[in-house]
């Protein structure tokens, strides 16, 4: 289960090397992400978490909101 | 400013607000409400500090 | 692994840099005026106007310590009786828009609804400048210019 972290820990973990991954859709993650941010969709993470991300760094997950 | 604001209709939904929630004029041509109104510009749009009034 | 559960709308509204095609047109937050005039709830009305006006301003707005927006002063304010304190003279809670609401938005709604300013602020309300509808109408038609006249208008 993911540990949820605020605004400034994520700036804090970035800074440290964590990679950032927004699971949006395509088309709102090429309007708008943060910044160096991957994009895995929901449906893609667990296939595709393996192959795309380094598990030596620690990773956050994002989408838009808390909704 | 009078304490007696008469109601008017959000130009988008036709909910009665007090004013317009852009302009905040009470004699506004298209008041907007709250809600459309952060739907319009693709925000939450909180008003500022609670103690701001 | 952790989740940033406030998501990315959060990461926007405090006004933080992002990539992808929305981060290359311009925003309420790039046109906003950062060097606004700023004052404190107990000033004297008439130095906050005196002290605005010498900086080109009619307008000012004011903040607590921790530059969250309690109130705005526009002309019509800043014209009553000079020694009224800003908290009685001001325009108290204005409503406030987010630093990447869209710029043609923005002009579009202060052009509509005859809005000469309007204060950008964070998501804590915090602010980031005021943005004058004469900028952002300037703005919102260079975009247009730009996007209109380059690739056919391809976004």
């Amino acid at each position: 289960m993911p540990q949820p972290i605020d605004r400034e820990e994520v700036r804090r973990l970035v800074d440290r090397g964590a990679q950032l991954v927004e699971v949006l859709p395509a088309n709102e993650y090429e309007e708008d992400h943060l910044p160096g941010a991957i994009n895995l969709p929901l449906r893609r993470l667990e296939k595709e978490a393996r192959s795309a991300l380094d598990r030596g760094r620690a990773v956050v997950v994002y989408c838009a909101d808390s909704a | 400013m009078t304490e007696h604001d008469v109601a008017v209709a959000c130009a988008t939904c036709e909910s009665s607000i007090e004013r317009c929630e852009f302009c905040e004029e009470p004699g506004c041509r298209v008041p907007i409400c709250h809600h459309c109104l952060g739907e319009a510009l693709g925000q939450a749009m909180a008003h500022p500090h609670p103690h701001g009034g | 692994m952790f989740d940033y559960e406030d998501g990315k709308l959060d990461w926007l509204a405090a006004g933080l840099p992002s990539e992808g095609t929305n981060a290359q047109r311009p925003r309420a937050g790039d046109v906003a005026r950062t060097d606004v005039p700023t004052c404190r709830l107990d000033e004297r009305l008439g130095d906050v106007r005196d002290r605005a006006r010498k900086a080109g301003w009619d307008a000012c707005v004011v903040l607590n310590e921790e530059r969250v927006v309690f109130g705005l002063l526009r002309s019509k304010e800043l014209g009553a009786s000079p020694d009224l304190r800003i908290e009685e003279a001001m325009r108290p809670g204005p409503s406030t828009f987010r630093p990447f609401v869209s710029i043609e938005e923005m002009a579009a709604f202060m052009k509509e609804h005859d809005l000469d300013s309007s204060p950008i602020t964070t998501s804590d309300g915090r602010l980031v400048g005021l943005l004058q509808r004469q900028d952002a109408a300037k703005a919102a038609l260079e975009l247009h210019e730009r996007e209109h006249h380059s690739n056919g208008g391809q976004r």
